[in-house]
């Protein structure tokens, strides 16, 4: 019993001696990474389901400008985009985050010209049909893809209503840093999430106030205090195919 | 303490032995210096990073985990909405940051980012090398997209500023 505690002082004092000139080793440099890099910045938090980020579009207001399209087209280097093969994409198949779709009364003649983009439902059928999860919606609502997990097998661009999304043929280069994307994969609107995540406005509604007709209102539905929620409250508004129960986040008045 | 000049000289081995990776300093690849620039007839290519004094990691922790960093900043920023502070942040692991740090360029008449496709892309020196494939460049820009400074010799003349150089300030 003796032997053991005798060995097991000796042992300690050996360690105490060894960790104190470690420390005194250590300590000008500073050179531990976790002291050098100590950083004290909070950590970002993840998005939660208290914002329901939508849009409303007033197609009265929409008349013939294009300037959402050009903007998204611009955004995410869609046009004039380089590729290797001169950014050629079937039509069918044709990028187009956001497109006009023309509305005629046969009857009356009446015309109306939409945008038409990704509806960001709270239960989308692109996220119910994808085999990978790479179709996915954020807890904020947004509707997109994860590039990472997309095989490309198309089955969202069936699932989609709207015919929101796209699927890249080619080869790209150049893409913007904070929107890849690439050859083999679906892609589609994503409510200009870094932008958003920026607490900037998505840039087809940046363009619509600035250079457009101001006939899109973006904002968080579940805040009653947003221009988006005010405007909703005070006039009617429809949903695309209201009939499938989607909950569409994209809101459309005078359709 | 009988034994303690032994103790003391053990004591300071050990002390030495934790205090050496302090001389690598972060950031800069030793073996880098030794090497032959690429060249072709216009463009020398800086085979230096040109950007940042350091890396968010040190050398050694980068090269054998950077690939954990990204994933798990990948599954953090794309699916759960998770957005450091741009160029603010040691836990930031973002491509965009590595790529706008670690730029590599040609120099000439024009300083010009080289891709991935070049064989002096940062990425290409070790991932060539030991023949692993990397995916992310079908999808990612492979150069960088911010402003691009050259520093001390590197820099170029004043009156060569081109339009390439603004072109990829501009993006």
């Amino acid at each position: 019993m003796t032997e053991t505690s005798k060995t097991d002082n000796s042992r300690r004092k050996f360690i105490t001696a060894g960790a104190a000139f470690a420390g005194l080793g250590l300590a000008p440099g500073v050179h531990l990474i976790q002291t050098a890099q100590a950083d004290t910045s909070p950590s970002p938090k993840a998005v939660t389901s208290d914002k329901r980020w939508g849009m409303l579009i007033d197609a009265n207001k929409c008349g013939d400008c294009t300037a959402c399209i050009t903007a998204c087209n611009k955004e995410f280097g869609l046009e004039g985009g380089q590729s290797s093969e001169g950014n050629k994409a079937r039509d069918t198949q044709k990028t187009q985050y956001i497109r006009k779709v023309e509305l005629l009364n046969k009857q009356t003649g009446h015309k109306l010209s939409l945008p038409i983009l990704c509806q960001h439902c709270e239960s989308p059928p692109c996220v119910d049909v994808c085999p990978t999860g790479a179709s996915m919606k954020r807890a904020d609502g947004i509707a997109k893809v994860d590039m990472h997990l997309c095989i490309g097998c198309r089955y969202c661009m069936m699932a989609c209503p709207y015919k929101a999304r796209s699927f890249v043929h080619e080869k790209i280069v150049d893409q913007k840093p904070y929107a890849p994307r690439g050859m083999g994969t679906v892609e589609s609107c994503n409510l200009c999430v870094h932008r958003v995540d920026e607490g900037r406005q998505p840039a087809c509604v940046e363009a619509c106030n600035k250079e457009g007709n101001k006939a899109m209102v973006f904002g968080d539905l579940k805040d009653e205090n947003s221009a988006v929620s005010k405007q909703l409250k005070k006039h009617s508004s429809a949903q695309l195919r209201a009939d499938l129960g989607l909950n569409t986040g994209i809101r459309y008045r005078g359709i | 303490m009988k034994n303690s000049p032994v103790l003391l000289v053990t004591a300071a081995l050990l002390a030495l032995s934790l205090n050496l990776p302090a001389n690598d300093k972060p950031g800069r690849h030793t073996r880098d210096t030794h090497r032959q620039s690429g060249t072709d007839s216009e463009h020398k290519v800086i085979d230096k990073d040109v950007q940042g004094k350091s890396c968010v990691r040190d050398t050694k922790d980068m090269r054998r985990n950077h690939m954990k960093y990204l994933l798990h900043q990948r599954k953090e920023t794309t699916r759960l909405g998770k957005r450091w502070p741009k160029n603010a942040h040691k836990n930031n692991f973002s491509l965009e940051r590595c790529i706008n740090c670690h730029a590599r360029v040609k120099k000439g008449n024009a300083i010009v980012p080289v891709s991935i496709k070049d064989k002096n892309h940062f990425c290409n020196h070790c991932h060539r090398k030991v023949a692993v494939k990397i995916d992310c460049f079908q999808c990612h820009n492979s150069k960088p997209t911010g402003k691009i400074k050259l520093s001390g010799s590197q820099a170029p003349a004043k009156n060569l500023k081109s339009s390439a150089l603004s072109d990829a300030r501009e993006k």
